[in-house]
């Protein structure tokens, strides 16, 4: 579903992908891990055409997005949602106009269909329906300023379930969500992708968010895959190397962080 | 122990900077245009006095204003008023095009932003008399130039601020928006115009006030509206009925003034 192979991105003198090469199979739930800074995102990035690689070749559903322009890349990325860390809300439109945003890249859609003032009736009785599966019905009409981290990214999850694609990707969904609320919102991801049987390629820090859902276990450190297993098969030790060199770097710019 | 202290303690900066060699520099050229300047005047005592008994005569003479022609001094403020409204509504209309081409993160192309960019700039930079001047020449005496003029100096400033405002949007929704599949024209429409709607509206009503305030001058060269009233009341040495016009132009301006700041700052 996700075939990704020898992929490289530079920007300006940083060498971020060095020859990535992943394979996902469909339905399967990625996680994908390593420290700030080592290519997650812009990897993830990649995937959906937001950024473009500069050698190597991605295929998704069937789509070489590496090479794909203008129309038939917005035709891939109708089967591609994106999850971000930042929930990407459009902040003073309510959070059903951003779900229904989900459907913008339909043939049949465009703007003034996904207006609440113009959607078609039978749109907006799914887009409420996706409010619903995330459990926000009440908070339709707020603005999605003021709702909260969780409630946000509830919100950017059902605007994913209209979109309704065959590959979700998730760029650290609970990176900015405070423990609890980042639970819940993770656990409500891995139902929603298990319902619809989506394949799903998502970043993470929390180890044991990794070990709890994800079927591979996939480890990226300063441009490189390092680690690729199965769960069953993966070791702590290996996932704590991924963080250990990062430390070290801290230490010798006295900019102690630690992961 | 104290003196001790004294060598110690680090010497703080000098409390004057040495001024730089360009500071001398751009100091010295200004205090030579500045002299140039007043002396290019001739400034003397006698023709200041003389200016002070002339100013004294022009208010004898202006004083009490005569409000016999109010309902045609009305009227002249109501065209103006007109051209104030017509000119910046499809100025600002013009200027949403205008400020998606000019902006980097919506223009197609940069060679087409350039373009747009440099629209804009002369737009601005041409003042509106100078645009009323030409369009007079254009489509001849009247609002229709007024409006014209209007038009022209709306969109140089109002498609600057809104181009400005649209770049400084986030970035994330519309990746969002763009993630899902969606044109080019969507994610400008779904994502960035929300976002900056209040600003432009703000902009907008203040280019109201700016136009209200431009379309009363631009009667004195002809292009309609109560301007063409006050060249004609001073000309003909009609200082009572010049200072009518003064006092309406200033209560419409003023009140104008009042309820646009009121509307915005309930939009903002």
């Amino acid at each position: 579903m996700i075939d990704v192979s020898q992929v490289e991105k530079s920007f300006a003198a940083l060498h971020v992908l060095r020859g990535i090469d992943l394979h996902v199979q469909p339905g399967q739930f990625v996680v994908l891990l390593g420290a700030n800074g080592c290519g997650k995102s812009t990897l993830i990035r990649c995937l959906n055409g937001l950024t473009r690689p500069d050698a190597g070749r991605i295929e998704v559903a069937g789509v070489q997005i590496s090479a794909a322009r203008r129309r038939r890349l917005r035709r891939a990325r109708r089967q591609i949602g994106v999850v971000f860390q930042q929930f990407n809300l459009v902040p003073n439109v309510s959070a059903f106009q951003n779900v229904l945003y989900g459907a913008l890249g339909r043939p049949s859609g465009g703007l003034m269909r996904t207006l609440p003032a113009f959607a078609p009736s039978q749109l907006r009785e799914q887009a409420m329906a996706c409010l619903e599966r995330v459990g926000l019905v009440d908070h339709a009409a707020t603005a999605a300023r003021d709702l909260s981290g969780g409630q946000q990214q509830r919100v950017a999850i059902a605007r994913t379930l209209l979109q309704s694609p065959n590959v979700l990707i998730a760029d650290e969904p609970v990176a900015s969500l405070d423990p609890q609320a980042g639970r819940a919102v993770m656990e409500l991801l891995i139902e929603i992708v298990a319902e619809r049987g989506m394949t799903v390629l998502c970043s993470l820090h929390q180890l044991e968010f990794a070990m709890a859902y994800g079927d591979r276990v996939v480890g990226m450190k300063a441009g490189r895959i390092e680690l690729n297993e199965c769960r069953e098969r993966v070791n702590r030790d290996a996932m704590g190397e991924l963080y250990k060199g990062v430390v070290r770097v801290d230490h010798e710019t006295n900019n102690a962080q630690v992961h | 122990m104290q003196s001790d202290n004294q060598t110690t303690s680090p010497s703080a900066p000098p409390r004057f900077k040495r001024p730089s060699i360009f500071t001398w520099v751009v100091l010295l050229i200004f205090i030579g245009l500045l002299a140039q300047g007043i002396s290019v005047m001739e400034i003397t005592f006698e023709r200041l006095a003389r200016g002070a008994v002339n100013l004294v005569h022009f208010i004898g003479r202006a004083i009490p204003p005569d409000f016999d022609d109010l309902d045609l001094i009305g009227r002249s403020m109501l065209e103006t008023l007109y051209i104030a409204l017509v000119g910046v509504t499809v100025g600002v209309i013009l200027s949403v095009p205008f400020s998606l081409l000019a902006a980097r993160n919506t223009a197609p192309h940069p060679l087409i932003r350039a373009i747009a960019r440099f629209a804009i700039a002369t737009m601005r930079t041409i003042p509106d008399l100078i645009w009323a001047l030409i369009f007079v020449v254009a489509v001849g005496l009247g609002p229709l130039a007024g409006v014209l003029a209007i038009i022209m100096d709306t969109i140089g400033f109002a498609a600057r601020f809104f181009s400005e405002r649209i770049e400084e949007t986030h970035p994330g929704p519309a990746e969002a928006l763009s993630s899902t599949g969606a044109g080019r024209l969507s994610v400008i429409g779904g994502a960035i115009m929300p976002e900056t709607l209040a600003s432009m509206t703000a902009t907008s009503l203040y280019s109201v006030e700016k136009a209200l305030r431009s379309a009363v001058t631009l009667g004195l060269v002809g292009a309609g509206g109560i301007g063409v009233e006050l060249a004609a009341a001073m000309r003909l040495f009609n200082y009572d009925d010049a200072l009518a016009i003064i006092l309406v132009i200033l209560v419409c301006v003023l009140s104008f003034e009042q309820l646009s700041s009121m509307i915005r700052k309930r939009v903002i």
